[in-house]
């Protein structure tokens, strides 16, 4: 497809600390603002770590910060939309960096994000839907399988992403009233297939979507890009 | 005086929270610096300037919900007295800001852009324009962003585009967020949009009815003792996708005559228990969809799809199910009905079409059929030939069960429930013996297979 965008895709391996991703995230946003480098998809793991959006409310963490640590986990409080939602390993996540110009539709940047999770499971093998009714994101059934939140760099280049629980210990939920949901549950590809699924697995088809979706050429980011993470590997 | 409102960040986000106000009343500001941040369900974001000056009020209060387009500060630019000029920072996604969530009429041409959105910089200025700081525009950056229209185009509205030699920058999107559909692209190449021999945009003249598009037949008016009417925008999608159809497939049709005399009996026997069990009525739509999904199996070509010149097959059948509703037909989908049985079908089946009636589909709910059937028998139809829905390889008819007199064995006559079964299909993906042993196939499995099992009963 000659009408693709060329993109740099950032797939370190291991667990990336959050801040370090964090912060090599918003550096990358501020040069795409600039213009200096096209648009870029990182995809990665995380160590356990609860992420706190603007909307969230401190009720929402149900352990307190000291049960959190002693199980080996954070929590952060960060700039993007949404509520409180958990990442760590096991959960594929994916910050896409796009420019989306002057008239920017973050509607349909949240749409696109779905998408990718949608054709991602369905090749995986899970039927995964919407629900217009409760929330951006992506669900088998009541149980939300895949989180989305968003923050915009100026109002036009994007950050933070998507969060897609592959074989995610699903017990680190419990922490948190997930997205400010009291009422839905998570899940994950492992917990809807009965069988193991891997990030390692699903990681494949998941580039291939976010191309697809994303009118990307995807090629591996140069060295310097990719620099950052690879220190950030934890295990 | 440059009032800024709250930017629409899509054309479904209706309102928008202020978060925190980056700059107070006095302050100096350049253009793009950013003046507060926002927060819009999922999606939160820093609101540059669109001009440089000094921020004189803050309209609204930290924490407020506000609809899209409301002022919300007041910058005074220089440009002069009188609040005349207002600006929608950053991302003005309708030329007036709209507060109610108005979905875009669907191939209704709007103006299109012509190019990404200039700067964004005021748009109605006094005469004597103020020295202003020329905006250092990121889209002027080396590396290109997505253009004003930042949208999903699906392979098929891709390919759509280009067998019509349609220019996709000349449709306006009629979808969410703008994105652009199938039926847009179909009403554009049914209006006769010219094939784009170079790149440059040609807005479409607004004046021109989007529904004239479907009809290019000389005019002929309403006369005496005759009503007009608009046609609705379903009744438009149905006629563009339609058309579209005749003119894209190599339709070919095949029928083959079934004898349902068991089937007939069989529901005779169980639809009391079948209703009291499952809470939905039993008829022969579920099981003819279960046959046909295990000839699908089978023949897997005619499950497929052409992308390009690439022939999709997927290892799933997604039924697509002609339902004709107050507003027309829709063609909801049951999604992943090869792994249904019977009853898991007629439930899906009753379900969806309910909601369809109620208008309460979801759009995933009509997306993403890879083979239709449709079913007009109810309505006494003795043979169907219908149009293929597109981008599926075939739709299946089923029409109106009727005894015959048939030949049975020993060259005996007797008097049978038949149905004529048939398909219409695509030659460019599939060719007569194909279509024809895949119809063989789900009249074998409706005359041999016993439903009852199936149905647990």
């Amino acid at each position: 497809m000659t009408d693709r965008l060329p993109g740099w895709l950032l797939a370190p391996a291991g667990l990336i600390d959050y801040d370090v991703a964090n912060e090599a995230m918003h550096a990358l946003a501020r040069r795409r603002l600039a213009g200096e480098i096209p648009d870029t998809v990182i995809v990665v793991q995380h160590p356990p770590v609860f992420t706190a959006g603007r909307r969230a409310t401190e009720d929402e963490l149900l352990w307190d910060e000291g049960t959190v640590r002693a199980r080996g986990g954070a929590v952060r409080r960060i700039d993007r939309g949404g509520s409180f939602t958990f990442h760590g390993p096991g959960q594929l996540v994916v910050y896409p960096i796009l420019g989306l110009g002057g008239r920017p539709d973050a509607a349909a940047h949240l749409r696109r994000l779905e998408e990718v999770a949608i054709r991602t499971c369905a090749d995986i093998g899970v039927t995964v839907g919407r629900r217009a009714d409760v929330q951006t994101g992506v669900w088998v059934g009541d149980d939300k399988i895949c989180a989305i939140g968003v923050r915009l760099l100026q109002a036009r280049v994007t950050l933070h992403g998507m969060a897609l629980n592959c074989d995610t210990d699903l017990a680190w939920f419990e922490g948190i009233v997930a997205c400010g949901l009291p009422d839905h549950g998570v899940t994950s590809l492992t917990r809807e297939l009965g069988r193991d699924v891997s990030v390692g697995e699903v990681v494949p088809t998941a580039i291939h979507h976010l191309s697809e979706v994303f009118e990307l050429m995807l090629a591996e980011a140069p060295e310097d890009v990719v620099g950052p993470f690879v220190g950030a590997a934890v295990a | 005086m440059t009032s800024i409102q709250m930017p629409q960040l899509g054309e479904t986000i209706v309102e928008g929270t202020i978060l925190k106000w980056l700059k107070s009343e006095g302050d100096l500001v350049k253009a793009d610096e950013p003046l507060f941040e926002i927060s819009t369900d999922k999606v939160d974001t820093e609101v540059p300037s669109p001009v440089a000056g000094t921020v004189t009020k803050l309209l609204v209060a930290e924490g407020d919900t506000v609809p899209v387009g409301t002022a919300v500060m007041e910058i005074d630019d220089g440009s002069g007295a009188g609040g005349n000029g207002s600006a929608t920072p950053a991302a003005p996604a309708a030329p007036t800001p709209q507060t109610a969530p108005a979905a875009a009429p669907p191939a209704q041409p709007s103006p299109v852009p012509s190019q990404p959105a200039p700067t964004p910089t005021q748009t109605s200025q006094a005469a004597p324009t103020p020295p202003q700081e020329p905006a250092p525009s990121p889209q002027q950056a080396s590396l290109p962003d997505r253009g004003p229209r930042s949208n999903i185009l699906s392979p098929i509205v891709r390919k759509l585009a280009r067998d019509s030699g349609i220019d996709l920058a000349t449709v306006a999107g009629s979808g969410e967020g703008g994105r652009i559909t199938k039926s847009d692209v179909l009403a554009a190449a049914a209006a006769g949009t010219p094939p784009s021999s170079t790149t440059t945009v040609t807005p479409l003249p607004s004046a021109t009815p989007a529904a004239g598009a479907v009809m290019v037949a000389p005019s002929m008016p309403a006369g005496e003792g005759e009503q007009a009417e608009p046609m609705s925008h379903v009744r438009k999608a149905i006629a563009a996708h339609m058309l579209a159809s005749t003119q894209q497939t190599a339709r070919a049709w095949t029928m083959v005559e079934v004898n349902v005399e068991h089937l007939v009996r069989l529901r005779e026997d169980t639809k009391e228990k079948f209703q009291a069990n499952y809470g939905v009525k039993l008829t022969y739509l579920p099981m003819v969809t279960r046959a046909t999904v295990d000839a699908l199996h089978e023949f897997p070509l005619v499950n497929s799809r052409l992308d390009g010149e690439n022939i999709i097959t997927p290892r799933f059948v997604n039924m697509g199910i002609a339902v004709s509703y107050d507003a027309g037909l829709i063609v909801p989908v049951v999604k992943g009905v090869d792994g249904m049985n019977t009853v898991g079908i007629a439930r899906a089946i009753a379900d969806l079409a309910a909601r369809a009636r109620a208008h309460q589909l979801q759009p995933d709910e009509v997306q993403g059929a890879t083979f239709t059937i449709t079913n007009p028998g109810p309505y006494g139809s003795l043979l169907s030939v219908p149009i293929i829905n597109q981008p599926n390889a075939g739709i299946l008819s089923l029409d109106g069960i009727q005894k015959r007199p048939v030949v049975v064995e020993e060259d005996a006559i007797a008097v049978r429930h038949m149905v004529y079964i048939s398909m219409s299909w695509d030659h460019r993906l599939i060719d007569g013996e194909l279509a024809t042993r895949f119809l063989a196939r789900v009249k074998q499995n409706l005359e041999r297979w016993d439903f009852a099992e199936d149905l647990g009963l």
